[in-house]
């Protein structure tokens, strides 16, 4: 009730009233713990500043109950709860220095109490303040905190140990942040808004030794979900590691040289944990050989007896291959290191999905490493003579009667779609074949569906769907254009059998088919025309499901591609998907993240079908107008981001609706009249998001090419609105970009503008 | 950080080729629109253009 009431003015008395139930001397245990978590519940679920004004009233009933002289345990527990709630909103607070000071010395109190709870409580209490105050730490980190969480870390209490981890985790986050921020200070000139006080660094002797000591201690049983402070070690190390870089090396490579080829199989894996936990903060110089040392040893272990073992090697194997794949691509590692990965995709569910993981980062990097030449695909690479081994093992794992555990057969068709996806000319016999092999197993699981009875089967058959269409979508980007058209019929047919069974109605199938599809036009181009008639039912499904917006943008993205390959012959179909776009548009339930992603294909309609698109200007404009006046709260950077989306999705429409109406070449069509009342409403808006603090390259990329645009279709006309400062100096910024697009295009605009303002006469 | 102990954070894999078909389908736009323009072959080409036309349109 205080969650609708307060927000809105009503029960102001509340608060005051839950105050008192804590602080009378009167008040019974019972009534103290039931507002206590009440105030917890309140501030959980409220927005923060509806309570902000209300903080001090807050904190003195929290803190009351909180106090070590409070005798219940219950109110005690309650209190500290309730803080951990209200925390976000009590920034006032933590700014004043003793208020700071008596609110962390109450919590570093509450920290030692015989009570397991409260003190988890408590330290819970620590580890949010430390992320969100990370400023006002220093005069309680040396004398208070580092001591209370060393502590904790080494609790033989999983609960407490798990909070003491979580405290270091999220220093080496913060300061991982911090160090970002402070480059980008650099590289632009000016001061960091926050620092770094490296507590990290600082703390690193003593952390490590307590977080090796805890990767021992691993669980026997092998659940997934089971969070504990072995696998919270592990972790943090990776943390640490990327904070302290290379620091961290002379801390943990003792433990690991120590332990990998103990007897015990949990220091073997802790060995292992540690090893390809802190790989990804070194630098190349140390990482490189460090791990060409231990290849043979990592290669072994992937024969070691224990499943963990295992499991960790290939996991490791799999940082590898994305940390520093030319460790373990070269010629002395590779063979045995493929022998030891296809070995282990027979392993148990576990291990094999962690080695199909390793296939995924090594079909990457091995693609990375071939030599390309002039041509985008290399001719072969190091991986092209086990190539065709890999896949068909890799199928075979697909295929395992235990893939629905541990994720496998995901990682297997993930692996098999980026091996693909990463092969040169010479394996191309092996993609062709797995194309066939995938197309019959998409036909021989729509031929299963009569059996599906329960509703795991059904979860699992729609799953093993996706996948196949995921997989398709991933060979045919390979197909070549010559053979494209001849297995054409083939896919489309498969795939229209997908969209009209009931899988095809699960919106997880219905989203990889469109995407399979959009493959298939793009590799097909023109001669997609010949499915439409029969597809355009099932794209405009898609167009229509609001509620999955996921497969919607699906089906706005193919719409798109739809457009470049059949231009002017999409006119027939765009009455109604113009209607089912503007539809869209219109409807406030609908996902916002669909709405820019139409306004984008608007420009691919307007591109494809030129004049045709004239009698949907007027309505178009009208959304685009109404899209660049949209506003929204600068203090909600997700809603920020949103914007910069629309605002870059209506610059990309009107540049296809410029481009459309004016026509290829260098004449003018009388299209592009339409578009003349509204240039200085859009030249406004390209001045609004040029002139923003926070635009972005893509942002000036479009807006470069449109100067251009407006600079070919308007001529001298539109000069005068364009050579402007704000749009000038963008221009001049844009031309300094990193992104070769963004550079190239401010160049090219300059160029045009530059060309037609030679053709104007000279001023007497 | 739960996600982040061993590859659990790559398990969404659908998201994933959510996130290429988008890049992909914004790719083929910028090409499209850079072809209408005459200028695809130099955008397409290293990185090593110049600002060749001076820091002002005057």
């Amino acid at each position: 009730v205080a969650v609708a009431e307060l927000p809105v003015g009503q029960w102001n008395d509340l608060i005051p009233i839950l105050v008192e139930n804590v602080v009378h001397v009167q008040s019974t245990e019972l009534k103290k713990e039931a507002t206590l978590e009440a105030i917890g519940y309140i501030c959980q679920d409220i927005d923060a500043e509806v309570l902000t004004e209300r903080s001090n009233q807050i904190l003195t009933a929290i803190i009351h109950g909180m106090r070590s002289t409070e005798p219940s345990n219950h109110v005690r527990l309650a209190a500290t709860q309730a803080l951990l709630n209200s925390l976000e909103f009590t920034r006032a607070n933590f700014e004043k220095e003793n208020e700071r000071n008596f609110i962390m010395e109450v919590v570093c109190e509450a920290t030692q109490s015989s009570d397991m709870r409260i003190s988890v409580a408590a330290l819970q209490c620590l580890v949010k303040i430390l992320s969100l105050y990370y400023q006002h730490m220093e005069p309680y980190m040396g004398q208070a905190l580092f001591p209370i969480t060393l502590e904790a870390m080494k609790s033989d209490i999983d609960e407490i140990s798990l909070q003491g981890i979580e405290f270091w985790s999220n220093v080496s986050d913060e300061e991982i942040d911090l160090a970002i921020e402070e480059a980008e200070a650099v590289e632009a000139g000016r001061p960091p808004t926050r620092t770094s006080r490296f507590y990290a660094r600082g703390a690193l002797q003593y952390l490590a030794p307590v977080l090796m000591q805890k990767l021992t201690k691993q669980d026997d049983s092998d659940d997934e979900l089971e969070w504990n402070p072995s696998k919270a070690a592990s972790v943090c190390l990776m943390l640490l590691s990327n904070c302290c870089e290379d620091e961290i090396v002379p801390h943990v490579l003792p433990f690991i040289n120590c332990n990998i080829k103990s007897e015990n199989w949990r220091y073997r894996e802790a060995a292992l944990m540690a090893f390809g936990s802190i790989l990804g903060g070194l630098g190349a110089n140390t990482l490189k050989p460090l791990v060409e040392n231990a290849m043979p040893t990592l290669i072994e272990a992937m024969y070691d007896s224990s499943i963990a073992v295992r499991d960790t090697a290939a996991w490791t194997f799999g940082r590898i291959c994305e940390i520093v794949p030319e460790a373990a691509i070269n010629e002395t590692y590779l063979k045995p290191l493929l022998e030891s990965l296809v070995n282990g995709l027979k392993a148990e569910p576990r291990v094999a999905a962690n080695v199909c993981w390793a296939f995924t980062g090594l079909a990457e990097a091995a693609y990375e490493a071939a030599d390309g030449g002039d041509s985008n695909q290399p001719k072969t690479y190091c991986m092209s003579n086990y190539f065709d081994f890999i896949v068909q093992r890799l199928l075979e794992t697909t295929d395992r009667q235990d893939a629905a555990q541990h994720n496998l057969r995901s990682a297997a068709y993930e692996a098999l779609m980026e091996m693909v996806k990463n092969s040169p000319s010479d394996c191309y016999v092996t993609v062709q074949k797995t194309t066939m092999v995938i197309l019959e197993r998409l036909q021989q699981v729509l031929q299963m569906e009569i059996h599906v009875s329960s509703q795991a089967d059904r979860s699992q058959f729609n799953d093993l769907q996706s996948l196949l269409c995921a997989t398709l979508h991933s060979v045919l980007k390979k197909v070549t254009p010559d053979d494209a058209p001849q297995i054409s019929d083939t896919i489309m047919t498969a795939l229209l059998t997908v969209f009209a069974s009931n899988a095809g109605k699960a919106g997880s199938v219905q989203e990889d088919a469109l995407m399979a599809v959009s493959t298939l036009v793009e590799v097909l181009g023109e001669e997609f025309l010949k499915y439409m008639d029969t597809f355009k039912k099932y794209l405009y499904t898609g167009l229509k499901n609001h509620q999955e917006y996921q497969v919607c943008i699906a089906a706005v993205g193919l719409t798109g591609d739809i457009c470049r390959a059949l231009k002017n012959k999409m006119a027939p179909y765009c009455d109604e998907i113009i209607v089912l776009l503007l539809e869209n548009l219109g409807d406030p339930s609908i996902h916002r993240s669909v709405k820019p992603e139409i306004l984008s294909v608007f420009g691919d309609i307007a591109l494809s079908i030129g004049s045709d698109f004239g009698k949907y200007f007027d309505v178009v404009m009208q959304m685009l107008l109404q899209a660049s006046n949209a506003q929204v709260d600068h203090n909600d950077y997700d809603m920020v981001e949103y914007l910069g989306e629309l605002r870059e999705s209506v610059l990309e429409a009107y540049t296809g609706i410029i481009q459309g109406l004016k026509g290829v070449g260098s004449q003018v069509r009388p299209d592009i009249a339409i578009v003349e009342p509204h240039v200085p409403a859009i030249v406004n808006f390209m001045i609004q998001v040029a002139n923003e603090e926070d635009r972005t390259d893509a942002q000036m990329a479009v807006i470069s090419g449109l100067m251009g645009d407006l600079t070919n279709a308007f001529g001298a006309h539109v000069l005068p609105m364009l050579d402007t400062k704000p749009l000038t100096d963008m221009l001049q910024v844009a031309r300094r970009s990193r992104v070769a697009r963004t550079k190239t295009l401010a160049n090219w605009a300059t160029k045009e503008m530059r060309r037609v303002k030679q053709t104007l006469p000279l001023a007497s | 950080f739960k996600d982040l102990y061993k590859n659990r954070e790559k398990s969404n894999n659908q998201e994933e080729r959510r996130k290429k078909m988008l890049e992909v389908q914004k790719c083929n736009r910028n090409a499209t629109t850079d072809t209408f323009r005459g200028i695809l072959d130099i955008v397409n080409s290293v990185d090593t253009t110049e600002d060749y036309f001076g820091s002002t349109t005057q």
